[in-house]
């Protein structure tokens, strides 16, 4: 029996946490014994692709923010502003589309480590402020906990300064004066409590990042055919439950948001005007720089904008 | 002759480590105290500081644990080796010198191998300073290295005493 | 069988007198190449990488960096003998004032070791010279001695906020009030026996106090208390995170050490190498601590136990009980930092499962580690008690912290009876 380990950043009980149990069980069989070990127990999330390649854990269910420093190609996932349209199961639709795990695919091979698909989204993700502010002008002078990727840039545009921090410093840094807001996710906002210490925030989602189940190469190539078929299937089969479930978890952490927050900074049209040219300025500096399969990345991207 | 000169210059190394991981950790002390006082002054906070002290902590680590070793300054649990003495003390001083050599290449080997990967595959911190990660990673490595030497010698040392006098009355 | 291989080196290794950092990092990665071949050995660097290259770290080498200073700076004497200006009236004011000097230095200095050293130098032959007997002046010097650990700043307490993830703010200010609740429990336990054998009442006038005036007093106990004050309440005021509150600490002791005039190139070069020294062989510990922890996640160990406890439906405090019971005889063997690093990863889940505070369950723990520094036979506080007066015995000094041993005990029922002393205010 093969065993796999793993290896993910949630509490079982967590949505993405239950994800990855159901992948572990679609996969138990005959054939696999998957060990689950939630809450990185056995590896950190920001150590995960590292940990993943060379083989500490043998599956990883990676924040895409965690893989921008090693597969630059991941940076799509980061470009500020989705379209309102992008919802999270639009987004998952996307990341899976075959041309997309194919060029990404390749890329994750270069760093030993076998792209087998993408199973969540980080949910809204947005700026969480301590105090209000009128217009995203006035990011000019904050500091702002970034979370990677084009995020960090796009603030700076704004004439913010960015501040690196795990998940778990930011209800302190916000108390202490140590950044004046933080991007964040729905799910982090809630269960941190974060609203008393931040309790204004952006009307839409500044960066939406699926979660990629990552796999050691070694391994995957050890596998048979009917192994690795047995793995595509648990995938398969885990997107679609995720994308199923994803939208009714969506809205449960924004009524808890919605009702803990005070005050939400709502765009105007200047305002959206700024945003779409910060969104436009990245996609041409990310299929500028990352070459061909850039391009056609941003290609795919932008029909499912539409 | 030559295995003096050998010996005390390894001996040089793992001092000029030592003193690189206090170095380090008075810039550890400046540059956070700089920040803070930079926050309240002028409001500012800076990109590095807190993710470059973080990989700092690493090297004070492995800088430092050459030296340690040789000044015993690891602590262990010697109530039983202390009832011994002469000869089987000092056999079982370098026997413990021998198992931290051992380790210490074993480490050593597994943080060059991971230095090394992330060289070859660029790997970079997932942050805006996107920090080629060899770089503090390659200090991982450096540190075992004059661990291990440190070992050696204090193994070799053991040693001779045990053949140089006889009983080993030295000890 | 893995736990077996990596359980018994682990004793053998220790046995031999291996440094514990290695020792845990040999037996770890014989447990890890048991299971997964020689290939899966390069894991320990993913996992020594990933532990210490993280930015809450920094407070450790920082705190440990402020507290050599204050050492190196004499402030240890001067407190003693500002404190017992202030509870020499009272019956055992000297007993008492030992318990809460080494309350006060022991918040400020990095290891209840110092403590032990600085305080029983100065406040066991006082409390001998005033007919004090040898098992009380040792056993309130080295019983006292640990206090430093539960009272913030706490390194251990650290170390604990690391392994556990829970924030190190809120240990810190969960842990103050019953630090303060334990220095009056003691300070009653001595008022209280010296009150039955009245024999040391009218201890009063004594040399020591003629040219200290109670202004003198302040001046020289004021810094230390000042320091506290200043690092605690940046962090309880939300002004500095803990490790930034650590480089205000640093600081902090180096101006209280320059206005007493103890500040040099050479004092300051001494602090720096022995810190630099503990912080290696602190950091050696944590990292190869998660390195034997990840060894035994890797097999599932701590699930299995976590599974065996509930299917044994223990009582939630029953399984309190044996799980302090096993720090206690832990205790024994390792320290304190040690001790934490090594044994919370694998019982910390479990606890949580049973519903127990995890901020709670630090202070407790704490309380817990006052035992390891002083319980034979490796507590290095009763040796260096022993040495710090001619003509002690280990005996006597252990017969000498029984009580205290009692003492904490019954802290850790009052805490458990009263969690809400931990509450963070
Ligand atoms: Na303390
Ligand atoms: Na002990």
């Amino acid at each position: 029996k093969e065993v796999l380990r793993l290896g993910h950043y949630f509490p079982t009980e967590d949505f993405r946490g239950k994800t990855a149990q159901y992948f572990a069980d679609q996969l138990n069989s005959d054939a696999f014994d998957v060990k689950v070990y939630p809450s990185e127990s056995l590896v950190k999330g920001r150590d995960g692709f590292m940990a993943t390649a060379r083989g500490t854990v043998d599956i990883y269910s990676l924040f895409g923010g965690y893989a921008v420093g090693s597969v630059d190609l991941m940076r799509i996932f980061t470009i500020p502003f989705p379209s309102k349209s992008m919802t999270d199961s639009k987004l998952l639709e996307f990341a899976n589309d075959p041309r997309v795990l194919d060029i990404l695919g390749k890329r994750f091979e270069t760093s030993q480590v076998k792209l087998l698909g993408f199973v969540n989204s980080s949910g809204e993700t947005t700026v969480f402020l301590a105090d209000p502010i009128s217009s995203i002008k006035e990011f000019s002078g904050k500091r702002i906990r970034g979370v990677g990727g084009y995020t960090d840039p796009v603030l700076q545009d704004l004439g913010a300064s960015v501040v690196f921090m795990s998940a778990a410093e930011q209800f302190l840094q916000l108390q202490t004066g140590g950044v004046d807001g933080v991007i964040t996710t729905n799910s982090s906002y809630a269960n941190l409590g974060l609203a008393t210490v931040a309790p204004a925030r952006l009307e839409r989602s500044i960066v939406r990042t699926p979660y990629a189940l990552l796999m050691n190469l070694r391994k995957w190539n050890r596998l048979d055919e009917s192994e690795q078929q047995a793995v595509r299937e648990a995938v398969r089969n885990t997107i679609a439950w995720s994308a199923e479930n994803f939208d009714a978890e969506s809205e449960r952490l924004a009524k808890i948001v919605e009702s803990q927050s005070k005050t939400v900074i709502s765009f105007k049209e200047d305002d959206e005007q700024l945003i779409n040219s910060l969104t436009d300025k990245y996609m041409q500096e990310f299929a500028s720089t990352y070459g061909d399969d850039a391009g056609l990345l941003v290609e795919v991207l932008t029909e499912y904008n539409k | 002759m030559i295995i003096k000169i050998i010996d005390s210059a390894f001996g040089k190394v793992g001092d000029l480590c030592f003193k690189i991981s206090q170095i380090i950790t008075v810039f550890l002390v400046i540059s956070i105290t700089w920040e803070v006082a930079n926050r309240f002054l002028f409001s500012s906070s800076s990109v590095w500081v807190s993710e470059v002290s973080g990989y700092l902590v690493s090297s004070i680590l492995f800088l430092a644990a050459g030296r340690v070793y040789r000044e015993g300054g690891h602590v262990s649990m010697s109530i039983f080796v202390d009832m011994l003495s002469g000869s089987p003390k000092l056999v079982f001083m370098a026997l413990v010198d021998l198992l931290v050599l051992i380790l210490a290449l074993v480490v050593g080997y597994a943080t060059y191998d991971m230095a090394l990967l992330s060289y070859q595959l660029n790997w970079q911190s997932s942050t805006t300073l996107g920090m080629p990660l060899y770089i503090p990673q390659m200090l991982m490595p450096i540190g075992s290295v004059v661990l291990a030497f440190e070992a050696l010698r204090q193994c070799l040392r053991n040693i001779s005493r045990v053949v140089n006098t006889g009983q080993g009355e030295a000890a | 069988m893995m736990v077996i291989i990596v359980i018994s080196s682990l004793l053998i290794l220790l046995a031999l007198g291996t440094p514990v950092a290695f020792s845990l990092a040999i037996s770890a990665l014989l447990g890890i190449v048991y299971v997964g071949g020689i290939e899966a050995s390069v894991a320990v660097s993913d996992i020594i990488w990933g532990t210490v290259s993280e930015f809450v770290l920094v407070a450790i080498p920082l705190f440990v960096l402020m507290s050599e200073i204050i050492n190196s700076s004499g402030v240890g004497k001067d407190l003693f003998r500002s404190v017992d200006k202030w509870f020499c009236r009272l019956p055992g004011g000297i007993a008492i004032s030992a318990i809460v000097a080494g309350a006060i230095f022991g918040a400020v200095s990095g290891t209840a070791v110092g403590v032990a050293a600085v305080i029983g130098s100065v406040a066991i032959p006082e409390m001998m010279k005033r007919n004090y007997s040898g098992e009380m002046s040792s056993g309130t010097v080295a019983a006292s001695s640990g206090l430093g650990m539960v009272i913030p700043p706490s390194l251990p307490l650290i170390m604990y906020g690391v392994v556990t993830e829970t924030s190190i703010a809120d240990l810190f200010s969960g842990a103050l009030v019953p630090g303060i609740v334990i220095v009056l429990m003691m300070c009653g336990y001595v008022i209280f026996v010296s009150m039955k054998e009245r024999k040391f009442h009218g201890d009063v006038k004594v040399e020591l106090h003629e040219n200290l005036s109670f202004v003198r007093s302040l001046l020289l106990a004021g810094p230390v208390i000042f320091l506290i004050i200043v690092v605690i309440g940046s962090i309880y005021n939300g002004v500095a995170t803990p490790t930034e509150a650590a480089a205000i600490g640093v600081f902090g002791a180096l101006v209280i050490s320059a206005l007493k005039g103890s500040l040099s190139v050479q004092t300051f070069s001494q602090a720096l190498v022995k810190s630099t020294k503990t912080n290696c062989m602190l950091l050696a510990i944590l990292a190869f601590a998660m390195v034997f922890s990840y060894a035994l996640s890797n097999a599932q160990v701590p699930q299995h136990v976590a599974e065996m406890v509930i299917s044994a439906e223990l009582n939630k405090w029953t399984f309190f009980i044996i799980v302090m019971v096993m720090l206690f005889f832990l205790g024994m063997l390792l320290d304190a930092i040690s001790l934490v690093i090594i044994a919370i990863p694998i019982i910390f889940p479990a606890m949580i499962a049973y519903g127990f505070d995890p901020i709670w369950l630090g202070v407790v723990v704490m309380v817990n580690m006052c035992f390891a520094v002083i319980t034979p036979p490796v507590g290095l506080c009763l040796y260096v008690v022993r040495d710090s007066v001619v003509g002690l015995t280990l005996a006597q000094v252990i017969r000498g912290t029984i009580p205290f041993i009692v003492l904490y005990a019954v802290a850790i029922a009052v805490l458990s009876v009263f969690p809400s002393l931990t509450a963070i205010y």
